[in-house]
């Protein structure tokens, strides 16, 4: 082909051939990456809002029983050490510290427990002759 | 398109969104492929490339700020998005852009969706000799018959240069044709 003058021939054709039907499928395909997606995303955090405070709330609950166990047990057993500890280590309790433990109720009992004891003992050391006493 | 302003209100606001964006889809599916065709060559790139800029384009109309023609800023995203693509494919078979650009062309003939009459292929092969910008420009004002007031909003290049660059471009393929 000599001196080829590209205005003074036709226009030549790209060539290129387009598949039968493509341009009816595109607008189906864009709605899908566009719409779809975005529903779907927006769906999720709107409708299930409340499904995700509810496990949220599962999960922190979850995970409080067992620290909140570890806790009150670690409490209890240190209080009983603890106790063990001072009536180990107290050697020696005095009469007005055991007095403020004690309730009325405690002293009546232990009168009532105590006295025939000492009325007894009483009579045996104040009279010589314990068998008048006991009238043998 | 007319009345472009109230397309544009259309596009932006929620409840009409989807149908003028529809609209626009339908306006400018074919004139967007052909100019994509032109650029990747291959039909599947093209597809790929043409759904890419619709979802871009859906995803900046808030960024549209109406400075330029809403044509324009479409045909810049699109043809951003072509040569973005080929750039990517070159990487991905760890070419440069000569040889990703030959190989299409090599395997041009054999294309399914190609017609493959000797001049059809003569020029594109013609084509496939020019330096990208020249490449470019050939195209949009040969085949998608753009006028250059517009290829140089799309592409941001002085009308001027723009028709220098469509002259040497039609000198060297003149040239390359005749020899072939």
């Amino acid at each position: 082909m000599k001196d080829f003058k590209l205005p003074e021939n036709p226009k030549i054709p790209t060539g290129f051939k387009i598949p039968d039907s493509y341009f009816d499928d595109l607008q189906s395909k864009l709605d899908a990456k566009l719409y779809k997606k975005e529903s779907k995303v927006i769906a999720f955090y709107n409708q299930n809002k409340s499904w995700i405070y509810t496990a949220a709330a599962i999960l922190v609950v979850a995970f409080s029983i067992p620290l909140a166990t570890f806790n009150s047990t670690e409490t209890t057993k240190a209080t009983t050490i603890d106790i063990e500890n001072y009536i180990t280590n107290r050697h020696i309790i005095t009469e007005e510290e055991l007095a403020n433990e004690l309730s009325q109720a405690d002293i009546d009992a232990l009168k009532q427990e105590l006295l025939p004891t000492i009325t007894e003992d009483d009579i045996l050391l104040e009279n010589g002759n314990s068998y008048d006493y006991l009238n043998l | 398109m007319e009345n472009q302003e109230q397309f544009i209100e259309a596009l932006l606001n929620i409840k009409t969104q989807r149908k003028a964006f529809q609209k626009l889809v339908c306006d400018y599916q074919k004139p967007l492929y052909n100019l994509i065709r032109n650029i990747v060559i291959n039909h599947d790139d093209a597809d790929d490339v043409l759904q890419n800029t619709f979802v871009k384009v859906f995803q900046n109309l808030q960024n549209f700020k109406g400075e330029s023609k809403l044509f324009s800023w479409i045909y810049r995203i699109a043809t951003n998005e072509a040569i973005s693509h080929l750039k990517s494919k070159a990487v991905k078979y760890k070419v440069n852009s000569e040889t990703l650009n030959q190989t299409t062309l090599d395997n041009l003939p054999s294309d399914v969706y190609f017609d493959a009459n000797e001049i059809s292929l003569t020029l594109q092969n013609a084509i496939g000799q020019l330096p990208e910008k020249q490449k470019l420009v050939f195209k949009m004002r040969y085949f998608d018959e753009l006028k250059y007031e517009d290829i140089s909003d799309i592409l941001g290049t002085s009308v001027g240069a723009l028709k220098a660059s469509y002259h040497l471009a039609v000198k060297k393929i003149e040239e390359y044709i005749s020899k072939h």
